[in-house]
């Protein structure tokens, strides 16, 4: 079976989203001054 | 009467993050999310997924932050008061009420179910899984459950001390208070978790192939299962409720809880920045940490085939059933150690969850008759430890499985929808978004604005007519019940028709008391 090209795209997107989301909040929330 | 001292507060910004985080990363994260992905169309599934994180779960944890701050400005903690706050009409205050009767409802069973992560993790190192195969470890659970016998448990005493155990754990935790408790607990517990499931993935990603004889037993192919799309399912509606309903679940909306955490926030204090941090730190567990364990490691040692029928049974099996197997295994080294990190990562999971469940009837009784948190704390653990009887000691006769129905799974998307109406329409769209951006350090998209005030509410209503049709209907008259189970389900029904009355009882009689004093 083994990972399609498009599972990794799958994969690597959503991983991606998440990770850059997760990423730009946390930024934000430790850069505010009551953290 | 509203309580006339200073409300409790959060001890930082970051701590209120881990705990409404904490509130949301559940067993679910872990078991639930992978089994609903490759089930239902693999990559393809996170294409709805994706779409309804954005439509329904974003802006209800804004709604549901935004009702809690405001109610918290009248000193109220829970979804009565906030209600009562956000539409003046005497019915208001009987509607948050649901609020308060899903929270203690579901507190009551998974709180029994996260003992169980507990007893595991023990178990784990103590090396009881080593002579216990995917085959053996159902008669295992069903023994520790009290539901069959084994060489390991005749009887349910285990179960029932490590019960009491993660109950006393979790009532001490609430009566520690929102900062020096609860606040305490995420910022342990939430790192910890999120190490441990770091160094899970880390192993799972190297096993590669276990055992070289069975090339196709891999992770590779585990991963596969979950991500390889299947395009043809994006056109069969089912898949499609099945990510609503997993984001829906995921975020742990629905409960009163986050209301409950967000009324200790001071008026001004940021809710749109935090509310999005804790949804997408919850993303995070579930879609990268989540995804990367329970699945490619069961591929990896069972094979998909046997993955599949463990998956078909139900996200239960794959946790209590395939992992402890594969803890056990001689295939994996060090095996006691990582399944005592699966079942603690669960247990941390599990507890950040049940002490907010909790928190709504604390602040209730503090908030609304003026108690002080020691009596609220002993109230609430006395109505949960007598109905957790009746789940421990009639689980085989699915006591469980219907509370966690209707207060579970039905409710939840009951009371989402009359809070998206009441803020969004009743309160008012306007008030509600000036409410939702005040003091944030960011600012929401307006396209929101739209969403919550037609799609969310939209959506959520064709969520509750689909499953009031598929479900509710036929679990309501028995349809599918064995006959020996349906004077215990009656009696679950009984037990939550008794908590929903007495809760309706204490707010007619808080307001009451109200009327008297002004």
């Amino acid at each position: 079976m083994g990972m399609t090209t498009e599972g990794w795209i799958f994969l690597i997107l959503a991983w991606g989203v998440i990770l850059s989301l997760t990423a730009y909040c946390f930024y934000k929330v430790l850069k505010g001054n009551n953290s | 009467m509203a309580n006339s001292g200073e409300r409790e507060q959060w001890g930082t910004r970051i701590g209120l993050i881990l705990a409404v985080a904490g509130n949301a990363v559940g067993l679910g994260n872990f078991l639930r999310f992978p089994v609903q992905a490759a089930q239902n169309g693999g990559g393809a599934f996170m294409i709805p997924y994706f779409i309804f994180f954005i439509l329904l779960g974003i802006p209800l944890m804004w709604i549901e932050w935004g009702i809690g701050r405001h109610g918290g400005k009248y000193k109220h903690g829970s979804a009565p008061g906030m209600f009562d706050v956000l539409w003046k009409n005497k019915l208001a205050k009987y509607l948050g009420s649901f609020g308060l009767f899903i929270s203690l409802t579901i507190l009551i069973y998974y709180t029994y179910i996260e003992s169980w992560t507990l007893g595991f993790s023990i178990f784990s190192i103590l090396g009881f899984f080593s002579n216990e195969t995917v085959q053996t470890m159902p008669n295992f659970l069903s023994s520790y459950q009290g539901v069959t016998e084994s060489n390991t448990f005749s009887t349910i005493w285990t179960a029932y001390l490590l019960m009491l155990l993660t109950f006393s754990i979790n009532f001490y935790i609430l009566y520690r208070g929102i900062a020096q408790g609860i606040e305490r607990l995420a910022k342990i517990a939430m790192p910890l978790l999120f190490l441990f499931a770091i160094i899970l993935v880390i192993r799972v990603v190297t096993l590669g192939t276990p055992d070289p004889s069975l090339p196709d037993n891999s992770v590779e192919n585990g991963f596969a299962f979950i991500w390889n799309p299947d395009f043809n399912q994006l056109g069969n509606p089912v898949i499609w409720l099945a990510a609503a309903g997993q984001i829906f679940f995921t975020l742990s909306v629905g409960m009163g809880t986050i209301h409950a955490y967000a009324s200790y926030l001071k008026p001004k204090d940021d809710i749109a920045l935090s509310a999005l941090t804790t949804a997408s730190t919850n993303e995070f567990a579930e879609v990268i940490l989540g995804a990367s364990i329970a699945i490619p490691v069961s591929v990896a040692f069972f094979g998909l085939d046997m993955t599949k029928v463990i998956a078909q049974g139900g996200s239960f099996n794959l946790g209590f059933v395939a992992m402890p197997a594969i803890f056990g295994s001689a295939h994996l080294p060090l095996g006691e150690i990582f399944g005592f990190l699966w079942f603690l990562l669960l247990f941390f999971a599990g507890i950040t969850s049940s002490v907010a469940m909790g928190q709504p009837i604390v602040a209730f009784l503090e908030d609304e008759f003026g108690m002080d948190r020691r009596k609220a704390v002993l109230t609430l653990a006395a109505v949960v430890m007598i109905s957790v009887q009746f789940v421990v000691f009639f689980l085989k006769y699915g006591f469980l499985d219907e509370m966690d129905y209707w207060a579970g799974t039905f409710g939840l998307v009951v009371f989402a929808l009359m809070e998206t109406i009441l803020f969004m329409w009743v309160f008012g769209a306007d008030k509600a978004w000036k409410e939702m951006n005040d003091g944030g350090d960011i600012k929401i998209p307006r396209i929101f604005y739209y969403i919550m005030k037609y799609i969310t509410p939209l959506i959520l209503a064709g969520i509750m007519v689909w499953w009031f049709v598929q479900n509710a209907l036929p679990t309501l008259l028995l349809k599918n019940a064995a006959p020996e189970n349906v004077p215990y389900i009656w009696g679950a029904r009984i037990l939550m028709l008794v908590l929903f009355g007495g809760i309706i009882w204490l707010v007619n009689k808080a307001w009451n008391n109200r009327k008297e004093i002004f």
